[in-house]
């Protein structure tokens, strides 16, 4: 009878296996059948989610829950990584990779991410950790014959692989430290005042913010993000810096939300540590990039380092103004990758920003499209980020940490300097090479969508913030 | 009886062996050894905190993570093939093409 509390779960795995076989056993595979297939499991699965809103439900002690926490997280991934298979479609025809693995192996990341967002066990939450790392490490080689595409793949492999073991190693102490590692019910013992061991329990705690930090890429554990970012194809970055860093920062609301209320006093000043460092070294870094992927990889290290500033206290307010940051920069990023993979013709990608120089003479809504999503991703009115960073910003004041608003104004005047320039150079400059742009109708589309909500969330964000605000935590 | 203290140490002492393992070779092979040797420092912690609190769901979580370490090595080791094949060399001094 809980079967159908795993239904959106379960159906994206079988639609990843269906793809698989469908591609192998199918007489004339066409490949558009790949596409549809994938995004009916995704829209099918995130239909299923939204029937479960508000039906609260745990199964077997809370290795499996859900809960609006986790539907609001499902929902996102599922959307997210619809959109990522409609911007790729065309770009993997291009490069011969047009196979029902790259559809499987983006499905099964997303289950990954569901199991993570939607769990109090941390076993499972380290399955799901995996099952998201395994698929993302082999999409990020998928373009055979790439030199550096081999070397990202590596360098984020080792560095996964390591960082979960700090994760495990974590998990462990928390076993050690309470018998459990089910966080709600360690929450539940340290409430009422059964045996715990502090010291381990804090020790646990490092370690499995040392192990997310790596999902999340916080500063001192970013390394790896540039060099992935641009390695990868572009729509695997866009997946990326979209879903699998959302999925970190559910992991870690999820940990740290049920888990420390009681010894909030020793994390926080942890979180305010790595949230300036990360959001400044970003933002600077960004300054000097002249490669796009590059500059977005130190832009998505920056974006985390805000959405850390707001979880120095886990209040209700401060998770909802992060999950409303969170689909904020998903959106406009998602859109700016989009914009990138459309300049290019064949397997020829354009990723200087020097080739935005002049585009909105040549492509006026393309390149108002791009417009809209830096000046989102910068958080100028009258777009989605504007909202994002005003309610961040505000909540965080109400926590009582004006200095780490002050900072992060200061940081979001250094940011507005390369967003900025992106806009100058499409509207001031003149073209200085001819930049092919191949637009397909998928990728029109969803950009057209993400522009839409891009503008709209900036406009009408109180809707939106107000479902998160009441419905998360019943 | 052994005090559980000890053999934390010994797990936490492998742990940072693979750790710098990681940090300090330039072999890929060795560093994914070493990957390996943390994953089962944790695996010995978590055994002996299950004796220790006489837990034996401590024991089953082993069986979780040596599993997925199983999958870690097949997939590390198919990138590491197809590295090789490009580069004949398995030294990360090698893999500069990125530069972070």
């Amino acid at each position: 009878m809980f079967s159908y509390l795993f239904m959106p779960i379960i159906i994206v795995v079988f639609t990843g296996l269906l793809v698989l076989l469908y591609d192998v056993l199918a007489v004339n595979v066409r490949k558009e059948h790949l596409l549809f297939i994938s995004l009916a499991g995704l829209i099918i699965s995130t239909l299923y989610s939204a029937i479960l809103w508000g039906l609260p439900f745990s199964f077997m002690k809370g290795m499996l829950v859900s809960d609006n926490f986790s539907i609001i997280f499902s929902v996102f991934f599922l959307l997210s990584s619809a959109f990522i298979l409609l911007i790729s479609y065309t770009y993997l025809n291009d490069n011969n990779l047009n196979v029902g693995e790259y559809y499987a192996l983006v499905l099964f990341a997303t289950a990954g991410m569901m199991f993570m967002a939607s769990t109090f066990n941390l076993i499972v939450l380290y399955l799901g950790l995996e099952l998201l790392t395994l698929p993302l490490a082999i999409l990020i080689c998928f373009k055979k014959g790439r030199d550096f595409s081999h070397e990202a793949s590596l360098k984020f492999f080792i560095l996964s692989v390591f960082s979960s073991a700090f994760f495990l190693f974590g998990i462990a102490f928390m076993f050690g430290a309470a018998g459990t590692i089910n966080i709600a019910q360690v929450a539940g013992d340290f409430s009422t005042h059964a045996v715990i061991s502090l010291p381990y329990l804090l020790i646990s705690a490092g370690l499995l913010i040392l192990g997310l930090g790596f999902k999340i890429s916080s500063v001192p554990f970013h390394i790896w993000t540039p060099d992935v970012y641009h390695g990868a194809p572009t729509p695997v970055t866009a997946f990326l810096s979209a879903g699998a860093k959302v999925a970190g920062f559910a992991a870690l609301i999820r940990i740290f939300f049920y888990l420390f209320p009681g010894i909030h006093l020793s994390l926080t000043e942890v979180f305010i540590v790595l949230s300036v460092i990360t959001m400044t070294l970003g933002n600077i870094v960004a300054i000097a990039q002249r490669n796009i992927k590059r500059m977005l990889a130190y832009s998505s290290i920056a974006h985390s380092g805000y959405v850390l500033m707001v979880l120095t206290v886990f209040t209700p307010a401060s998770i909802s103004s992060a999950i409303f940051y969170l689909m904020v920069y998903v959106i406009a990023n998602l859109g700016a990758f989009g914009i990138v993979l459309a300049l290019r013709q064949k397997d020829r990608e354009y990723i200087d920003i020097m080739h935005f120089s002049g585009l909105a003479w040549k492509r006026p809504l393309l390149a108002g499209f791009m417009a809209i999503f830096m000046l989102s991703l910068a958080g100028v009115p009258p777009t989605a980020g504007f909202m994002g960073k005003f309610y961040l910003f505000s909540v965080t004041v109400k926590n009582g940490f004006t200095g780490l608003v002050i900072a992060g104004l200061i940081n979001s005047v250094l940011a507005a300097y390369y967003y900025l320039r992106i806009v100058y150079l499409m509207y001031m400059k003149e073209e200085k090479e001819n930049v092919p742009v191949t637009l397909f109708p998928s990728l029109g589309v969803s950009l057209f969508i993400l522009g839409i909500a891009a503008i709209y969330f900036g406009i009408f964000p109180s809707p939106i913030i107000s479902l998160f605000k009441t419905t998360l935590f019943h | 009886m052994i005090p559980i203290k000890l053999y934390l140490v010994l797990s936490g002492v492998l742990f940072v062996i693979g750790t710098s393992g990681v940090l300090v070779r330039k072999n890929v092979l060795v560093m994914l050894m070493s990957v390996e040797i943390m994953l089962n420092a944790v695996n010995l912690a978590f055994v002996s905190f299950a004796r220790y609190m006489m837990l034996p769901k401590g024991q089953v979580y082993v069986f979780f993570s040596i599993t997925v370490a199983a999958a870690e090595v097949i997939v590390g080791l198919a990138i590491i093939i197809s590295i090789f094949h490009k580069k004949e060399s398995m030294d990360v001094d090698d893999m500069n093409v990125l530069k972070g």
